[in-house]
């Protein structure tokens, strides 16, 4: 059963210091397809939506994750209990629904302090994705998020929006909001923010292909090739300017009906990849170490 | 025509045994069938043996493949010795050494011991592995040539192998659906170029190279994919300088008679589709 408040994730909001060099990353490395137009923004393209990789010249903020929801009602509803559980929000100015191409958005956080931005109707483009390499990207899979209290973000994300536990590694927090095994991923952390973009590639070639591309450009591959024990997603991390953490991943589970049944796996090596991979960077990255 | 059914065992030689014998079944996987003071058989499916070290020297090297029964043999015999190849017949003790009815023993053009054999045993007991490596059987191997097209002439005339695909000079040769039992590979020596058992998935191939890189195993090629087979594996060097590979996936040409073999060139993205670097594996490649 498909979750009745949130739809998708419609995109991120990623700040950089350094807008020439995240604007090569996200087309030479990432592959996507810069969107062009007056913005202060850059704006990137996964899929066939009009934006969903966004970076913003706003060096001292944070990221902001963006979902869409269900409709109008939706949005209205979340107002609601959000204010009902004492979580602070406020409604996006028109200007800033301008500038994420969304009809209507919320403004939020969770109890760990990240900023989740609820939005109606985002809009979709007209023309097809054209990549710009042959990355094999289809789209803005999912996002992880640090989390400095678990619980009540758990409280959140499964209380307020709908969203559903899919698994636990230790307590990691895989959760669902439509048939993919998840959508998000809650990592216990020191630190607030997110962790990591999850771009969905085409197969495990692709996953392979960049993996060596990814090499030879000296990019950081953080861990991977790997495969994700509870979801069976193949994944592969790397960091791009300013150290945010992203991923080309491929093959998640998926379940018609949503996944069943919420297991349990210990936090430890074999849980966090199946085929064996580590983590490079357990200082930068502590949540993806034992 | 000299009808070859399956490729069947290879025979290695090594001063080392015991060490052999650890690599075989800690590293690669492979489960001990019989092991005497100076031979060790290892199993990989439901085959007695596919692979056996002996006591000797570690430039012995010998491929057996099976022919139909005893007439074969001796028309086999026949045919290789009208093209002035010296046959010699296995004895009754070498036969059982080799775990066949009978053989007989030749060196193709490149000077690569080769043994035809009858009725190789199977064990009555299924494969089970030393470790959860995935392996399915001994799949094919890969054949220094001095002179590739002389070599591939003769399997493909002389015997019954139809190439599948090349690359550069270098014939991907199967004897039966699976996309190719043999590949030649072109160098100044003669011998055995690696050795290839195939895995249930590529979770396997994968687990097995984390696991391998760990144990500090010289990873020769790979993680990877052939554009040739689609098959995706992983070379490793074992003893004695043995390269072992690990794939799955190898496809298979379903039509005998449509299949054309297609022309790859001699550079990295023919051997890998995703990017990885054959190195020393292909020389010059």
């Amino acid at each position: 059963m498909t979750n009745r408040l949130l739809h998708s994730v419609a995109y991120v909001r990623i700040p950089t210091s350094t807008p020439i060099a995240s604007s090569r990353f996200a087309t030479e490395i990432l592959g996507l397809q810069p969107v062009e137009g007056e913005s202060s923004d850059l704006r990137f393209r996964t899929d066939d939506r009009f934006q969903t990789i966004v970076m913003t010249c706003t060096p001292q903020s944070e990221a902001r994750l963006g979902i869409e929801v269900t409709d109008h009602e939706a949005l209205d509803a979340a107002a609601a209990t959000l204010t009902e559980a004492g979580f602070p929000w406020k409604y996006a100015s028109d200007d800033e629904c301008c500038q994420r191409e969304v009809k209507r958005a919320l403004f939020t956080k969770d109890a760990s302090g990240n900023d989740i931005e609820l939005v109606c109707a985002p809009r979709m483009s007209a023309r097809r994705f054209f990549p710009s390499r042959d990355a094999g990207v289809i789209g803005l899979e999912g996002v992880g998020l640090r989390s400095v209290d678990p619980d009540r973000d758990l409280f959140f994300w499964t209380k307020i929006l709908g969203a559903r536990i899919s698994d636990r590694v230790g307590d990691i927090t895989y959760l669902s909001i439509d048939s993919h095994h998840h959508r998000i991923v809650l990592y216990p952390s020191k630190r607030v923010g997110l962790l990591n973009v999850a771009i969905e590639v085409e197969s495990f070639d692709y996953v392979m292909q960049n993996n060596y591309f990814l090499k030879e450009r000296q990019v950081r591959i953080v861990q991977g090739p790997g495969r994700d024990v509870p979801s069976g997603q193949i994944f592969l991390h790397f960091t791009g300017p300013e150290r945010i953490l992203y991923s080309f991943v491929t093959g998640i589970r998926r379940f018609a009906d949503g996944p069943p049944r919420a297991r349990q796996f210990a936090h430890n090596r074999e849980a966090l990849c199946a085929w064996g991979s580590e983590c490079l960077d357990g200082v930068e990255f502590p949540e993806l170490m034992t | 025509m000299i009808e070859l059914r399956d490729l069947t065992y290879v025979r290695l030689g090594t001063r080392d045994l015991d060490a052999a014998e650890t690599f075989a079944t800690r590293i690669i996987g492979l489960q001990v069938g019989e092991r005497s003071k100076d031979a060790l058989y290892l199993r990989s499916d439901q085959r007695a043996h596919s692979l056996c070290y002996f006591d000797g020297d570690p430039r012995e090297q010998t491929v057996g493949f099976e022919v139909d029964d005893e007439d074969a043999l001796m028309q086999a015999a026949g045919a290789l010795e009208q093209l002035q190849h010296r046959v010699r017949r296995g004895t009754r003790e070498e036969a059982e050494l080799r775990h066949v009815h009978s053989f007989i023993a030749f060196d193709d053009l490149s000077g690569n011991h080769i043994e035809l054999v009858t009725r190789p045993e199977l064990s009555g007991r299924r494969y089970y592995g030393s470790r959860d490596a995935g392996i399915t059987g001994f799949n094919h191997i890969g054949l220094f040539s001095k002179d590739p097209v002389a070599d591939e002439k003769f399997w493909t005339t002389v015997c019954n192998a139809r190439v599948s695909d090349r690359i550069s000079e270098i014939a991907l040769m199967r004897i039966n659906k699976i996309h190719h039992t043999l590949a030649l590979v072109k160098s100044d020596r003669s011998g055995v170029q690696h050795i290839n058992h195939q895995v249930e998935t590529v979770d396997d191939v994968m687990k097995s190279y984390y696991l391998l890189s760990k144990a500090d195993i010289p990873i020769v090629f790979g993680p990877g994919r052939h554009p040739t087979s689609g098959a995706r594996f992983l070379y490793f060097q074992g003893p004695d300088g043995m390269v072992f590979e690990y794939s799955c996936g190898v496809g298979e040409i379903e039509d005998e008679t449509a299949h054309r073999p297609r022309q790859f060139g001699f550079e990295p993205t023919s051997f890998c589709m995703w990017g990885s670097k054959p190195g020393q594996l292909i020389p010059n490649a």
